[in-house]
């Protein structure tokens, strides 16, 4: 259907449209129009994928010299396969419409062991392995090499593509298309993505590939400025910032490097008796600075500089680390002074500037080498034919370290951590502004669109993210059923109140009455039931117990039972069962964790969730030091109150739980949130609006049989046959009724938050 | 088949459960059942394996020696080894030899069974038979169908059978295990702790959830312990309680369970996952993050081995429900490595997984299915057009008919003209009860009533097989091709042989109707 989005004819592709993807349009629109950044919170299964395509899409076609680039960068491999193939729905629809093709490329991108067709190297299966492979077959080197020796294996799709200019046309690629056009014309899909996607008008991948700085800078570069970049699922996006310029070393990294530094002398010492003109030769590019070829720096991302580089490139590597074994030493020194510092007994937190002024105490060693450190380090493994970065990954965490801590002094903290029973001793740098990985991004292109179904509080997001974004935006879902049933159970049967606040959560009665929950709930829920702890070790803890009061033999005669564990394989196919159990009809309960990986890739849409349990609320682990120095950061940068950022991340977990349940309008899902906190209006109010309005103030505070009884009802209800004709008009529109007379009772569906 | 495995010469004394007398007789195991033969009557017990579930001896203390056999009815035969000329303890030998024969012939049979994947087959196929008996039963007319066409081999049953009777998924009329077997077991508080009430069921269902326990059960009762004591021993035993940590007990027998536990939770953990949206290590596309965080293994928390345990059993019973339909698929020799299920759930599965998020948005194309008509133009019906004398004269009759025939009259077919017997004739042959009755006299249309009788089977005979004549015309397939060719040799033979009596004008003109219409097609196929 054609759609008026504020003056842009926009071209969707169905003939029906939710209210809620009209009124979400017209704010993208907004923010484009202003060349502003927004913040968009719309409830997942509403469409919103679709929705931003089809305007920017448009958008692009219409004003091509307004914007000629969207960067869609999702969360996982299965919602960018989605995206891509929204986007092929979306072309095809454009095709039949206006009977042209689409004259853009669309396409996605991911990681080697993803894309790969040499059977010998994705034989690897896993990511790291799968690159090294690669690059013992591609890198710069050993293809110079190779035109002495023959005999050195290549990639032929690799070689086939370096021969032959190689463009990808029109139309969208996504991952399998690329391998199957791999396949076909003989080339490398992996590289055929990384060169396609600077000249691609679409591109779909990870966040990682533009928020790392690391990759970053080799992936994404080249990018115009006239792009939107988009942010789906992005309620975790300030962690996934502070986790990519981060770093931790253990005493047994430590030990490793110590192992790589050695072998490295040697192949040094080995180097200069037999090739002594390569590292002169090396000395001396070094002196002229720091730019290498393009190419040589792309096909590697593994030793890349955590820091932008564009300040370093510009000037040349201090004398003293230029010649290679004036590296080595340094680098021991380095290592040295490490080991030193995890030799301690008692916990120390300090600044990067007292680290630097300490380093430089004991070791000599200066602010400026130091961060040419990781620089110099990769600079060194390219001389010395290193193909596998393997060789020497611990020495790059520590000279990844040593470059971030001499760089930002702001923003930051050395923790050092003395070992503790099992734990070994641990320095970590800790970053704790998120605004510093994304600010390249904010500052760099036009519009960001950071988007998700659960972004609430959204207020938190601009303070933290430290940027200002033009639209900001909280959209409910308009049903025609009471689709989500949000249930607040303050207490057993017993009156016992149910929390998992810290001096309670151990409490016999209190875990005896989640068992009651969730038996009581297993009872009558059909299908799949998934049950959320606050974390692994309590979890844990909760199931001994319950086993123990044949909780868990009681629970085994309603749903056969899965658990989430440390191991993600083990994980993976525990999953795998219940999705089967479910599939099958038997039924089946789900145990996990919030913040788990389970929590955050996996959806449980119709029959594999019917009910979702967050038994007690998922507050960080508030004795870590890392997140105390972060809490203390944002307080005295941000203004943020510790206690307000604690809710605020208990809060979002707990709305991404319970947002796995319900993934469209036809769904239905149970939504038990077992915490007398929850009835509170301080937590309560934290939830994405689409939850807070259907949970009934009459449910905030219910014991287990009042809730079961609540359920028990609304489970027929939705058991009966939903249409689309009950929909329509009511959270469905068609083409007639788009005129801003109906609209106008959609009004209360968008909220703006200033 | 009946091959004699061992023949036991001597006597012994079946008590069927409920029989008041118990006279003596001999024992013999075959290889695929048991047999007792009375001494001084003819009567014979025959047990077939497939009915046994298991069996049990008498403990030692009992006066009886005893051997027990427990079917899938939950029936017993028990049998009291009463030779007199041993002592008691030489009977209980003899009973353990038996026992062990016994034993090792079910345990070849089941082997057998498994290995054709035969039990499945025969299950069903025995269930099959049997709802179709039914059916026939039930229904008369369907009943004197088969009997006039199957019987004398004019349709192939399957042919016959393909419209009277749904076959039903196999896999899915299979009762998998009930999850919480282990906490149903009835518990009674004895005096020195609990006593537990196993049942053959929940034997069963232990030996298919832990096949390391039904080994361990092979290889240790009778030699090593009594049933009983094996069952103390494994409910004692530190394998049962998931939570605990594995001790290297020697005297505990299920020590080594464990350990060839752990290598199925390993072999199921290699098998990996097929579906890559539950593959954790799939989602996630930050291959830089292997790199640097090199995951340290994490300490084993106490509690690690219950969450996998517990994990273990719901995959078990999970498996067991696949488990025989999988067996199928191996032997009809299709993919290995595919998932084993139920065909339809696949593609239901596919289908969402697959589903775009705003998948619910688009026209959900009720595919109905149109047929295509293709109509020729020189193909006009024709209108019947009568003359103005013609239509009179039928006005006429019609009236007449109406106004001076009472209800008896219509029926009576004196004045009737012959096609309007013909009418009659369909009525009658579907079973118009109410007509036949009123009509009194068969002598009418020059018949007995056995030839009445006989008309009506044939018109149905015929009618059933011009119906599976047209449901496969025009053929679309081969094999609707191959069952046309075979609906028109049978048309052929059976006008040939069976019609050609009286009052049989319809028949042929169906048959005649059918085949001419065959030749169209063979004749435009050329």
């Amino acid at each position: 259907m054609k759609l008026d989005i504020d003056g842009l004819r926009v071209l969707f592709p169905y003939d029906y449209v939710y209210p809620e993807q009209v009124l979400y349009m017209q704010e993208v629109k907004k923010a484009l129009d202003a060349k502003g950044h927004g913040l968009l919170e719309m409830p997942s299964g509403t469409g919103k994928t679709v929705s931003l395509l089809s305007l920017v899409l448009a958008y692009m076609l219409q004003y091509p010299d307004k914007l000629d680039k969207l960067v869609y960068c999702s969360r996982t491999i299965p919602e960018i396969e989605k995206c891509v193939e929204e986007m092929r729905v979306l072309y095809d629809y454009y095709e039949k419409e206006t009977g042209q093709k689409v004259p853009k490329i669309t396409v996605a991108m991911s990681a080697r062991k993803n894309l790969c067709i040499n059977e010998e190297v994705v034989a690897q299966r896993f990511g790291t392995a799968v690159d090294s492979a690669c690059q013992k077959l591609t890198a710069s080197f050993v293809r110079a090499k190779r035109t002495l020796d023959p005999s050195i294996s290549s990639c032929a799709f690799y070689e086939n593509l370096e021969q032959n200019n190689f463009q990808v046309p029109d139309g969208v690629w996504n991952l399998e298309d690329l391998r199957k056009m791999g396949r076909e014309r003989g080339v490398c899909p992996y590289f055929v993505a990384r060169q396609t996607i600077n000249k691609a008008h679409i591109v779909v991948y990870s966040y990682h590939y533009i928020l790392d700085p690391k990759i970053a800078e080799l992936v994404s570069k080249d990018f115009s400025r006239r792009s939107c970049v988009v942010f789906d699922e992005a309620h975790n996006i300030d962690n996934v910032c502070i986790e990519s310029m981060s770093v931790a070393i253990s005493q047994k990294n430590t030990d490793r490097a110590i192992q790589e530094l050695s072998k490295l002398e040697t192949t040094v010492n080995r180097l200069k008796e037999s090739n002594a003109e390569k590292l002169q030769y090396e000395y001396d590019k070094l002196v002229e600075g720091l730019r290498r070829t393009e190419r040589e720096r792309a096909n590697d991302e593994r030793l890349a500089n955590p820091v932008l580089p564009d300040q370093i490139l510009q000037e040349a590597v201090p004398g003293n680390i230029r010649q290679a074994n004036h590296f080595i030493l340094f680098l021991k020194r380095l290592v040295e002074y490490v080991k030193h510092r995890l030799r301690t007994h008692q916990v120390l937190i300090e600044s990067p500037a007292a680290f630097l002024k300490d380093i430089h105490e004991r070791m000599c060693i200066e602010r400026r080498p130091l961060r040419f450190c990781a620089e110099r380090l990769s600079n060194l493994s390219k001389t010395l034919e290193l193909a596998d970065g393997s060789d020497v990954w611990a020495l790059s965490q520590i000279s990844t370290l040593a470059t971030l801590v001499s760089t930002y002094s702001k923003g930051f903290s050395i923790i050092v951590e003395p070992a503790e029973g099992s734990q070994s001793a641990t320095i970590t740098l800790s970053c704790h502004d998120a605004s510093i990985a994304i600010r390249p991004v904010i500052s760099r292109f036009q519009s960001v669109i950071i988007t998700s179904g659960t972004l609430s509080p959204l207020e938190m997001y601009p303070k933290v993210l430290d940027f200002d974004p033009s639209v900001m935006a909280s959209f409910t879902m308009t049903l025609a059923r009471p689709c989500l049933s949000p249930l607040v159970v303050a207490r057993g049967n017993d009156q016992v109140a149910m929390t998992s606040r810290f001096e309670q959560r151990a409490d016999v009665a209190v875990i005896r009455n989640y068992g009651n929950l969730v038996l009581e709930m297993a009872s009558l829920v059909p299908d799949g039931m998934v049950v959320f702890f606050t974390s692994y070790l309590y979890m844990e803890n909760v199931i001994g117990v319950w086993y123990e009061q044949h909780i868990i033999d009681e629970l085994m005669k309603y749903k056969l039972l899965f658990i989430e564990t440390n191991d993600a394989l083990e994980t993976s196919v525990a999953l795998e069962k219940y999705v089967e159990a479910c599939d099958s009809g038997r039924g089946a309960c789900l145990f996990s964790v919030a913040r788990g990986k389970v929590s955050e890739g996996i959806d449980f849409s119709h029959h594999l969730g019917r009910c979702v349990i967050m038994l007690g609320i998922p507050y960080m682990y508030t004795e870590s030091r890392i997140l105390r120095a972060r809490l203390e950061y944002l307080r005295d940068q941000f203004g943020i109150k510790e206690n307000d950022f604690l809710t605020f991340d208990a809060m979002r977990h707990t709305a991404q739980c319970m947002g796995r349940a319900l993934r469209s309008k036809t769904d239905y899902g149970l939504m038990i949130f077992a915490d007398k906190r929850f009835s509170r209006q301080d937590k309560r109010g934290k939830l994405p609006r689409w939850m807070q309005e259907y949970l009934e103030t009459a449910s905030t505070n219910l014991s287990i049989d009042e809730a079961a009884q609540v359920a028990r009802r609304w489970l027929t209800l939705m058991a009966q046959p939903f249409t689309k004709e009950d929909q329509l008009g009511v959270s469905l529109l068609n083409s007639q009724m788009l005129d801003s007379q109906s609209m106008k009772k959609f009004e209360r569906v968008v909220e703006y938050i200033d | 088949m009946a091959e004699i495995v061992v023949e036991v010469t001597f006597r012994c004394h079946p008590k069927k459960a409920g029989d008041g007398k118990s006279p003596i007789g001999r024992l013999t195991i075959f290889r695929e059942y048991v047999e007792w033969r009375d001494n001084a009557s003819p009567e014979v017990l025959t047990l077939k394996f497939i009915h046994i579930k298991g069996q049990r001896v008498s403990p030692p203390h009992k006066s009886k020696v005893q051997l027990q056999l427990v079917l899938e009815n939950e029936e017993q035969a028990t049998f009291v080894f009463l030779n007199p000329a041993h002592d008691k303890e030489t009977l209980a030998k003899e009973r353990d030899s038996v026992k062990e024969t016994l034993q090792q012939a079910l345990i070849s049979h089941r082997a057998r069974v498994n290995q054709l994947a035969a039990s499945v087959e025969k299950q069903s196929i025995a269930v099959e038979l049997e709802a179709k008996q039914k059916i026939l039963r039930e229904n008369k007319t369907l009943e004197q169908l088969y009997k006039s066409l199957v019987a004398t081999k004019l349709i192939l049953p399957q042919d016959f059978w393909e419209d009277y009777y749904k076959k039903e998924g196999q896999s899915e009329d299979r009762i998998g295990i009930n999850g919480a077997f282990l906490a149903n077991i009835a518990q009674q508080e004895g005096t020195n702790g609990v006593k537990l009430n196993l049942n053959a069921e929940i034997i069963q269902a232990i030996f298919v959830t832990y096949p390391a326990v039904e080994k361990k059960h092979l290889e240790l009762v009778p030699h090593e312990m009594t049933e009983s004591a094996f069952w103390t021993k494994f409910f004692q035993s530190h394998y049962f309680h998931r939570e605990s940590e594995v001790l290297p007990n020697p005297k505990d027998p299920f020590a080594d369970c464990v350990k060839s536990d752990e290598e199925e939770m390993k072999k199921l953990s290699a098998e990996g996952i097929l579906r890559k949206r539950f593959d954790l290590d799939h989602l996630d596309d930050y291959g830089f993050r292997d790199f640097t965080y090199k995951s340290e293994s994490l300490p084993k928390s106490v509690r690690a081995t219950l969450i996998k345990r517990c994990n273990y059993l719901s995959e078990k019973i999970l498996a067991i429900s696949w488990k025989d339909g999988g067996a199928e698929t191996i032997a009809a020799g299709t993919k290995t490595n595919e998932k084993q299920g139920f065909a339809v759930l696949n593609r239901v599965v596919a289908e969402t997984e697959n589903r775009l998020e705003s998948g619910d948005l688009a026209e959900t194309s009720t595919s109905e299915e149109y047929q295509h008509l293709k109509i020729d133009e020189k193909n006009v019906a024709e209108i019947p057009e009568y003359s103005e004398n013609e239509a009179e004269t039928y006005k006429n009759t019609v009236l007449r008919f109406f106004q001076n025939n009472s209800n008896e009259k219509i029926l009576n077919p004196k004045d009737m003209e012959h096609e309007q017997t013909m009418v009659f004739e369909d009525g009658l042959s579907n079973g118009n009860n109410k007509i036949s009755e009123n009509v009194k006299k068969a002598e009418n249309w020059e018949m007995t009533n056995v030839e009445l009788g006989e008309m009506r089977e044939m018109q149905n005979a015929t009618r059933e097989i011009c119906r599976h004549f047209w449901t496969s015309f025009p053929p679309k397939t081969p094999e609707m091709e191959a069952k046309l060719k075979r609906m028109v040799e049978t048309l052929t033979t059976y006008r040939a042989d069976k019609v050609g009596k009286k009052h049989t004008e319809h028949c042929i003109q169906m048959i005649d109707l059918a085949l001419e219409k065959y030749r169209q097609f063979i004749d435009r196929q050329k």
